[in-house]
């Protein structure tokens, strides 16, 4: 007992770390430009400059305040990635739902599709649209979204298929309710724990990705308050302010790793309860 | 940059605007193919020389053949291999070069007079007809040269002695001995155009000339090889090998010269040297380049004078070149900078000038009362894009764009590709853009003529057009008295800057990062880096 009491604190720990890091995060996504109205504030005269008891974290080329510019960033870069995991989130319920309740015909071909668009370079077919697209943030994620929809189509459609045989899905049927209320009303909310886990999972992949658009220059336009852009613009003041390179790529790698983290806990937690 | 078609013009003109673009800074790089002459060579004081160097360009070649492919690291690549009739020096006066001499009997004839005893790498001699094959080679359609339209003029280039070739002019052209230096004459044999004749410059055929080097290798887009000459009639270089590495990536070049897997890099942009200062020895110098916002005068908004006016007040000039450029650049008065005008006038006259013209300073509250005051009191919304090799113009753009929005105007900025930003120029689509230029002379005409001559409807972005100025530009181009054209063109330029078709924004400087067992010699000056530059590296 208490040996089991040991093991399990730290990984609490770890995980209200995480929850604490993405809280604070969330909230500078939602209010962070209204609590700091300046951030897009600057002084060409100051250009890059080192950290000091005003800019916490120095300035970036045209004198913006580095930890003003992460803030306000957070939006972009969160919110964005935020929708790629919901959109791949329900997508990919929507799909696998009908594979894996329906079967046959609708099973084969979701299947396939879900099988071609896997075997896809998410990154690299993301790069090559959005390079034909002109770029642009809502492309970027628009793409990002239906390439990450796979993995949820073909978790959603094996939990399903697992759950359809059933005696309760079976005495739903057999009350003569539909196969929409069936599938949606009874059998999803069984799948949905795994469900939140991955969709966790697909955040924090897509926290990466687009930052990596963003990088690239394919992502938010040039000024604007992003993780990556801010990466990709200050790379070159390694020498005069090297926070304003590392920062931004700081945040990236804490928020990737929080939500991966999380996302880990709450499958094992949901497995767990599933087992018991 | 790009190959042209026919006649050439507006593409090959706007082709150099960007020229330096490729990335670079390099502009100083370019032109100015003058060898050292042997008591001039101070950098040879400095010791022996290393065997081998490799050097990192900070854009990539896909040709070797200026003809086809004129960006500035192009012509340095090029100059180190060939040569002009005449070269010019590093502070940009024109010396003799393959013409020991020359004369002009009369406005529209000139007849140079080769020198003696230069071969080609390959031990042929030089010969007249090997001058008039080159310029032959410019000159034909098929061919389809970049260069071609700083010919169109041209009667007829024929041999007329054992070292002697004459050019016939249809009209008096101030600016042909230019044509003649290595910026639209680089010198080939008969025999080497007449066997590779339209694939001069690929990696099959390379390059041949009578330069301090010799091309021994090249991959597009990675690198060139390059041997001594030892037959060049200049002083011996003391670089045997030199490689040049293809590193468009800052990030990749910094690392590659800090790890040692190069030994500097040329044409680097003030913005990114600053980097390098911990890593090598960081020379700056003027590179005659400017960049400016282009206004459509003949399309809305910026139509009304006073939206320009607006505009202007609006830029932090002073704070770009400080900020952006960390001093590295000098706030722009006028498109041609002050090294441009050479010989002209007096460089004290210049200035003078200069100084009376009153661009519109920074001012928020005048810019306000400039754009209350136009057709367009309640603001606007314009684009302003910029190239990606130009990370500078994006931050200025930026920079502008937080001040616009303080009055009312919305300038949505937008990063492009290189070839995009080119295509764009002039389209008319963008009645704002940006000018990024990199003269390949040492003549303020090069620009004026390019960009505020109302005739010059290819190149002049801007829709300018002004009887006063485009007269005193025409009076210029026939006018022989460098004086008096100077005069002519000073006058071009104080009178369109009252009109504001161009807000300029900063004459830049390029950098030269060298290892500490490096040093180029030679001289200071807008053309320092340039003509056969590495005959002039030196162990320091």
């Amino acid at each position: 007992m208490t040996r089991v009491r040991r093991s399990r604190r730290p990984g609490r720990l770890l995980t209200a770390a995480c929850a604490t890091v993405l809280a604070l995060l969330a909230l500078a996504a939602c209010f962070g430009t209204a609590l700091l109205p300046g951030w897009d504030r600057q002084d060409l005269a100051l250009g890059a400059a080192m950290p000091d008891a005003t800019h916490w974290l120095g300035t970036d080329a045209l004198g913006r305040d580095i930890a003003q510019l992460l803030v306000a960033g957070a939006r972009s870069t969160l919110a964005g990635a935020a929708l790629v995991a919901l959109g791949a989130m329900v997508l990919g319920n929507a799909l696998g739902l009908l594979a894996g309740y329906l079967g046959g015909r609708v099973d084969a071909v979701v299947h396939r599709l879900a099988d071609l668009l896997l075997a896809l370079p998410a990154l690299l077919v993301t790069l090559v649209v959005a390079g034909i697209g002109g770029g642009g943030y809502a492309l970027a994620v628009g793409v990002l979204v239906v390439l990450t929809s796979p993995g949820d189509i073909r978790l959603v459609r094996s939990a399903v298929r697992e759950q359809r045989h059933l005696p309760y899905v079976e005495a739903a049927e057999t009350l003569g309710l539909s196969r929409a209320t069936v599938a949606v009303r009874h059998i999803w909310p069984n799948v949905l724990p795994v469900v939140v886990a991955n969709t966790l999972l697909n955040f924090a992949g897509a926290v990466v990705s687009l930052s990596a658009l963003s990088f690239l220059g394919l992502g938010v336009p040039p000024g604007a308050p992003d993780w990556g852009r801010l990466l990709a613009d200050n790379r070159t003041l390694l020498y005069d302010n090297p926070s304003a390179a590392l920062a931004p790529a700081l945040l990236i790698v804490v928020a990737a790793v929080a939500l991966n983290l999380l996302g880990d806990r709450l499958h094992e937690a949901f497995t767990d309860r599933g087992r018991s | 940059m790009e190959r042209e078609s026919g006649g050439i013009g507006r593409r090959r003109l706007l082709g150099l605007t960007g020229a330096g673009l490729g990335a670079l800074a390099a502009s100083g790089l370019l032109a100015a193919c003058a060898p050292p002459r042997r008591e001039e060579d101070e950098g040879g004081q400095g010791g022996a020389s290393p065997e081998k160097v490799t050097l990192a360009l900070p854009s990539s070649l896909s040709s070797l053949d200026v003809g086809r492919e004129s960006g500035t690291l192009n012509y340095a690549v090029a100059c180190l291999v060939q040569e002009g009739l005449l070269s010019v020096s590093p502070d940009g006066e024109l010396r003799p070069g393959l013409a020991a001499r020359w004369t002009q009997p009369d406005e529209r004839t000139y007849v140079f007079t080769l020198r003696r005893g230069v071969t080609f790498s390959d031990g042929t001699p030089l010969t007249p007809d090997d001058v008039v094959a080159s310029v032959e080679a410019i000159r034909d359609p098929k061919n389809t040269n970049a260069l071609a339209y700083l010919y169109a003029h041209v009667t007829s280039v024929k041999v007329t002695g054992d070292l002697e070739v004459t050019v016939r002019l249809k009209k008096p052209d101030a600016l042909f001995l230019w044509t003649v230096s290595p910026s639209g004459l680089l010198v080939s044999s008969r025999a080497f155009l007449k066997r590779h004749r339209g694939e001069v410059g690929t990696g099959k055929t390379l390059l041949l000339g009578t330069g301090a080097y010799r091309v021994t290798g090249f991959a597009a887009d990675d690198h060139v090889l390059l041997e001594r000459n030892d037959a060049w009639w200049g002083e011996k270089p003391g670089v045997r090998t030199l490689k040049l590495d293809f590193v468009p990536d800052a990030g990749t070049r910094l690392v590659a010269m800090k790890s040692g897997a190069v030994d500097g890099a040329l044409g680097l942009a003030s913005d990114e040297a600053r980097g390098w200062e911990s890593a090598a020895e960081v020379t700056y110098t003027e590179d005659r380049s400017v960049v400016a916002l282009a206004f459509d005068t003949g399309k809305a908004p910026f139509d009304d004078p006073r939206v320009r006016r607006a505009v202007a007040h609006a830029a932090d000039r002073a704070g770009m070149a400080e900020g952006i450029l960390h001093g590295k650049a000098q706030v722009a008065a006028a498109l041609p900078s002050p090294g441009m005008w050479g010989d002209l006038l007096p460089a004290e006259q210049v200035t003078a000038a200069y100084d009376r013209i009153a661009l519109p300073a920074h001012d928020l509250a005048a810019a306000r009362k400039e754009l209350a005051a136009s057709g367009h009191p309640d603001g606007f919304t314009a684009e302003l894009h910029y190239p990606g090799s130009g990370p500078q113009l994006g931050k200025a753009a930026l920079a502008l764009a937080a001040e616009l929005k303080k009055i009312g105007v919305t300038l949505k900025v937008e990063e492009i590709t290189l070839e995009q930003w080119i295509a764009e120029l002039g389209s008319g689509k963008f009645p704002l853009q940006f000018l990024w230029y990199f003269p390949t002379t040492g003549d303020p005409a090069e620009l004026l003529d390019a960009y505020l001559h109302g005739e010059a409807e290819a190149t002049n972005i801007a829709r300018y057009d002004q009887a006063k100025v485009t007269g005193a530009l025409k009076a210029a181009t026939t006018e022989t008295d460098s004086g008096k054209r100077g005069a002519l063109l000073l006058e071009a330029v104080t009178e369109a800057a009252g009109d504001l078709p161009y807000l300029p924004l900063w004459w830049a400087s390029t950098a030269t990062a060298l290892s500490g067992r490096l040093a180029l010699g030679g001289g200071d000056g807008p053309f320092a880096l340039t003509g056969p530059w590495a005959a002039r590296l030196r162990s320091s």
